[in-house]
């Protein structure tokens, strides 16, 4: 089973996907971090999700770039949180695949989605303030939507929460 | 307490005030000591008992920026809302749909009005998102 669960800022989408990964199963639960604690607010934010996962009983793994790099199995329910880090860091890390960088975690996410029982992905809704930044950013924008569209397609369910409020895009039989 | 929400000038407004005097409609007597006023409250409030007096509290994210500016205690506030105003309907522009702002304060305001806006949504008997004007109901 693979779910995409996407939201805007504070919208409660990280506090939802743990809920649900936590319903599909008992036991193996494996946590993907994406989050470089760059800063003292990332750190805090870091903090923030960890208490939030703490007698959840998740098991952390790091994960910056290099996402088809991970080795899991057929026990593993895995929450990945979340996309839009993992997209910047791809872009933007020494180690990142840069201009690959779309095809490169499309082809993680095929592989973990084939190894483990279950994936919830958590990704971002990035690019509705009507704002034309620069280059770079703009780049951004389109690799992340480029990689939600294609990670909407191989999931089983995509859920767009609203202030903590699940709202159903694609509905596993659909 | 009801829930409004959407992107800018998507009819939020009108939909809240066709809510209230639908209200008024169907209760003959819903308020009539107030005179069935419609007593919208914004951001340019003078008091913050206007806040718990309120039919409608419009551009709530807005007045969240101000009590962060002012660093008002927002989550008190709105318990006091919630305690003294039930039948209010507050209506608040979705802001969290772009890139995470550079400057500290916008990245703050947007972050909290997110937070903010998951209890009230949770504290709400109705949630409405409205697009072009057309409400759908999400609680």
């Amino acid at each position: 089973m693979m779910m995409v669960v996407t939201g805007g800022s504070g919208s409660g989408k990280s506090e939802y996907a743990e809920d649900r990964t936590i319903q599909y199963s008992q036991d193996n639960r494996i946590y993907i971090a994406t989050m470089v604690a760059f800063d003292e607010e990332a750190r805090q934010k870091i903090n923030r999700h960890r208490r939030m996962r703490r007698e959840k009983n998740f098991t952390t793994i790091e994960c910056y770039t290099g996402l088809n790099r991970l080795r899991l199995d057929a026990s593993h329910t895995v929450l990945l949180d979340c996309m839009s880090n993992l997209v910047a860091n791809e872009m933007y890390q020494e180690d990142g695949a840069g201009n690959h960088t779309v095809p490169c975690i499309v082809e993680g996410i095929h592989r973990l989605k084939q190894q483990v029982k279950n994936l919830i992905i958590v990704t971002n809704e990035v690019a509705s303030d009507g704002i034309v930044y620069d280059e770079e950013t703009m780049r951004y924008i389109r690799y992340l939507g480029e990689i939600n569209q294609e990670l909407a397609r191989m999931a089983d369910e995509v859920i767009e929460v609203v202030y903590g409020i699940p709202v159903y895009c694609k509905k596993e039989g659909d | 307490m009801r829930l409004v929400i959407g992107g800018t000038a998507q009819g939020k407004l009108t939909f809240a005030k066709e809510f209230v005097e639908k209200s008024y409609a169907d209760y003959s007597g819903y308020r009539e000591n107030e005179g069935n006023s419609c007593r919208i409250v914004d951001e340019t409030y003078t008091k913050l008992e206007e806040l718990y007096e309120a039919t409608i509290i419009n551009h709530f994210h807005l007045i969240v920026r101000r009590m962060l500016s002012e660093k008002v205690d927002i989550s008190e506030i709105v318990e006091q809302i919630v305690l003294q105003n039930p039948q209010v309907i507050l209506v608040t522009t979705e802001i969290g749909y772009g890139i995470v702002p550079i400057d500290k304060f916008e990245r703050n305001y947007r972050e909290q009005t997110g937070r903010i806006c998951c209890t009230i949504a949770k504290k709400s008997q109705e949630v409405y998102r409205i697009t072009c004007g057309i409400p759908m109901q999400l609680k």
